[in-house]
């Protein structure tokens, strides 16, 4: 018998969408994947190219222009009808260019910020500042950490424009992962983005090559 | 489905990922039928023999699940699960749905925002 076309497994496919989360190494990324995802945060390795723009060409990977990148995610179901994908980018600033790639078409960015060592931070917020992907701050208050700060703090110290939001978390707590995420969400139905500012040129060239 | 010459793409210094080139038969075709988030589904059309690595492949799309996913259970490099995916999608063995789609300096639909917010509340 023919199958009506309500029947065919694609359309019941969600659409999938990303959310990023950047942060120095070891500041907790993986924690806060693990506590807001619906599965354990899962790995692949992804081949990122930086000279040669949009293409995955794994013939390359011995050469210079690209490096194989271990990515942790997890996921959120939303309604039947989307997945919501987290992303860890990875710490290391030997990873920054791939930033690039995996920013386009996502959501936001989650900048996780450990106040023990904020100067870690500071080439991230820069980077997607400069690059127009909305993005919050989220600070991850280790206990005993030797210097606490407060919210406004962490603004003044990361010179953060006025509507970037900072928001302080548990990256080990469900609850407190998950309002990270209300506010980075709550962040994209309120911002300006004709203020947003335009991408940086080497943003505008992996235009439509995301991974 | 020509193959490269999979000694051509061995790697002394790449160690392990002599296997990855040998699966991929050495194609190194961009693809953008396949990104990160991508969902692909089995449609159920039956293939012979596939080898044991598009099998794998096939068998983790048996429900509703993203590349990003294939390529963690499977093991396999990201690079390597699209171009297995994509030999998939050409034989028509799966069907695939694109990303949502977010343009920059642009927000999201207003109906898209307020389902992820309904959905985050609900945790
Ligand atoms: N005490 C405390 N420990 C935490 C917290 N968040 C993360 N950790 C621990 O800090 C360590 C690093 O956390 P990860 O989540 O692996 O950090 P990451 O940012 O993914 O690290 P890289 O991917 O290596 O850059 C782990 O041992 C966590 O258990 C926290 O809020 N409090
Ligand atoms: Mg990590």
């Amino acid at each position: 018998m023919p199958s009506t076309s309500s029947d065919r497994a694609v359309d019941h496919l969600p659409g999938g969408l990303k959310l990023l989360i950047a942060g120095g190494f070891g500041v907790g990324k993986t924690t806060l994947v693990g506590a807001v995802s619906e599965i354990a945060p899962l790995k692949t390795e992804a081949t990122i190219t930086e000279a040669s723009v949009g293409v995955d060409d794994i013939a390359l990977t011995g050469g210079k222009t690209t490096t194989t990148v271990a990515l942790d995610f997890g996921r959120i179901s939303i309604a039947n009808e989307y997945v919501l994908f987290l992303f860890g980018l990875p710490g290391q600033e030997r990873f920054w260019f791939m930033w690039d790639q995996l920013c386009i078409g996502a959501l936001g960015v989650i900048v996780l910020v450990d106040t023990r060592r904020i100067e870690d931070s500071f080439e991230a917020v820069d980077y997607f500042e400069r690059t127009g992907i909305p993005f919050l701050v989220a600070v991850n208050e280790f206990e005993g950490a030797q210097f606490s700060y407060t919210g406004p703090e962490v603004r003044e110290a990361l010179q953060l424009r006025p509507d970037v939001p900072v928001v302080m978390c548990d990256a080990r707590s469900r609850t407190s992962a998950v309002n990270v995420l209300i506010a980075l969400v709550k962040h994209l139905q309120t911002i300006d983005y004709r203020t947003v500012r335009p991408a940086a040129p080497e943003l505008a060239a992996h235009e439509g090559s995301y991974i | 489905m020509s193959r490269g010459d999979p000694e051509a793409f061995v790697d002394s210094a790449a160690g392990r990922l002599i296997r990855p080139y040998a699966v991929a038969g050495g194609r190194t075709a961009p693809n953008e039928d396949f990104h990160l988030v991508t969902y692909v589904v089995a449609t159920g059309r039956a293939l012979g023999d596939l080898g044991p690595d598009h099998d794998d492949i096939l068998s983790l799309c048996d429900r509703p699940i993203s590349v990003a996913e294939v390529s963690a259970l499977s093991g396999l490099p990201l690079a390597v699960t699209k171009i297995l995916l994509s030999d998939l999608l050409g034989w028509r063995a799966i069907d695939t749905r694109a990303p949502v789609p977010v343009f920059e300096r642009a927000r999201p639909s207003t109906d898209l925002l307020e389902k992820v917010l309904d959905a985050l509340y609900k945790l």
